[in-house]
């Protein structure tokens, strides 16, 4: 999959800008707690895909990783991005719908 | 605009592997009755693993397959050798272009990823 | 060579083991064969196989389809070119058996000669199983090849659904 590292990264960048404070870290997560539900998302995703490639490769490789594995771990990736996407829909959309709202 | 990644690649030249190795395998088993014909190979993983560190030619070294017990005619193609073979690169075919499919699909899943 | 040249050459073999065994079925529906249109006994006929590789090694025809710079295989879209299949089987010749005939003794016989001796064809029922034996499994051989071959060739073609 096309490296999910450079998300997280500007993730962190910008819950670091919201919140006001150069390190942003688990000041982040207390006062703004989607943003960073939505990081740890996107780190964990891009964490197990990594651990697919690896997988992948090793099992192309012929070094000892057995079919099963590569392809639990495969799996394992894709779930994850599926599920991170579609909390990004629903966020986006939560987002949209309030901003429509009129008063 | 990059759409592709280094596994897609990697599954490519996995895949120009192992019709390598197809043509090959048919070939052997194509000459088991000629007089005098000597079972040619090459060493799948490590060609693999060279091509994959972009170390030598990247051509595939194509040598006679030693440790094959001549028949009274010259030739050494072992049947079982060739069967073997043909189902391994058989599955090892299909599972390269599964995973390539599956490369590509989740590209495209996120390209086509619509927020409502 | 490419993908569809593979057939081709599982093709070349199907083709020459059929020979094969057509020529074995002729030994032995002619294995008492005592006269023929050139006169004298049937004589026993085996095939001859060679292996086409071109002009050269496995290696130098591969090589040579891929292109020196490593351009696309775009040598034969469809096929592979004119000539017979690199590194496929071709029969190049059916010939006679030399050796001498049987000769059995038999003053009765139309065909005998004037010493009282019939000659008759060499062929040893046993030896001519083998051969078909040999050639029926290296013809399924080489048919499981070719389904396997269709079969790559249908899951390279998945990757565009």
């Amino acid at each position: 999959m096309v490296g999910i590292d450079p998300i997280a990264g500007a993730l962190q960048g910008s819950t670091a800008v919201f919140s006001g404070l150069p390190d942003a870290g688990t000041q982040a997560t207390a006062s703004m707690p989607f943003a960073g539900i939505l990081q740890s998302m996107v780190q964990q995703t891009s964490a197990l895909d990594k651990k697919a490639s690896q997988a992948v490769t090793g099992l192309l490789n012929g070094s000892g990783v057995e079919v099963h594995d590569a392809m639990i771990a495969t799996q394992k990736a894709d779930m994850a991005f599926e599920l991170a996407l579609q909390v990004r829909n629903k966020a986006v959309g939560a987002y949209q719908q309030m901003m429509s709202m009129q008063f | 605009m990059q759409t592709t990644t280094s596994l897609s690649d990697a599954l490519g030249r996995y895949l120009d592997l192992a019709s390598d190795q197809l043509k090959l395998t048919a070939t052997n088993m194509a000459n088991i009755d000629t007089p005098g014909y000597k079972t040619q190979g090459f060493d799948f993983e490590q060609t693999f693993r060279d091509q994959q560190a972009g170390i030598g030619t990247g051509e595939v070294q194509v040598t006679e397959v030693d440790g094959l017990v001549a028949r009274p005619d010259g030739n050494n193609v072992s049947m079982d050798r060739e069967g073997l073979k043909l189902a391994k690169t058989q599955l090892q075919f299909r599972m390269g272009v599964e995973l390539l499919k599956h490369e590509f699909s989740s590209v495209m899943s996120a390209i086509h990823a619509e927020a409502k | 060579m490419n993908l569809f040249g593979v057939m081709d050459v599982s093709a070349s073999a199907l083709k020459a083991e059929r020979v094969r065994a057509e020529v074995v079925a002729s030994n032995m529906a002619n294995a008492e064969t005592t006269r023929t249109e050139d006169g004298g006994p049937y004589q026993r006929k085996h095939v001859v196989f060679q292996a086409e590789g071109g002009s050269g090694s496995f290696q130098q025809s591969l090589m040579s389809q891929i292109g020196g710079s490593g351009t696309a295989r775009s040598s034969g879209l469809l096929g592979s070119s004119p000539d017979e299949a690199a590194g496929g089987v071709a029969v190049t010749g059916v010939i006679a058996d030399q050796s001498a005939p049987l000769r059995r003794f038999d003053p009765q016989h139309p065909d005998a000669g004037a010493d009282g001796y019939v000659e008759y064809p060499d062929i040893n029922p046993l030896t001519e199983m083998v051969d078909l034996m040999g050639a029926t499994r290296a013809y399924g051989m080489n048919a499981s090849a070719v389904q396997a071959e269709k079969g790559m060739l249908s899951a390279s073609l998945d990757l565009l659904k």
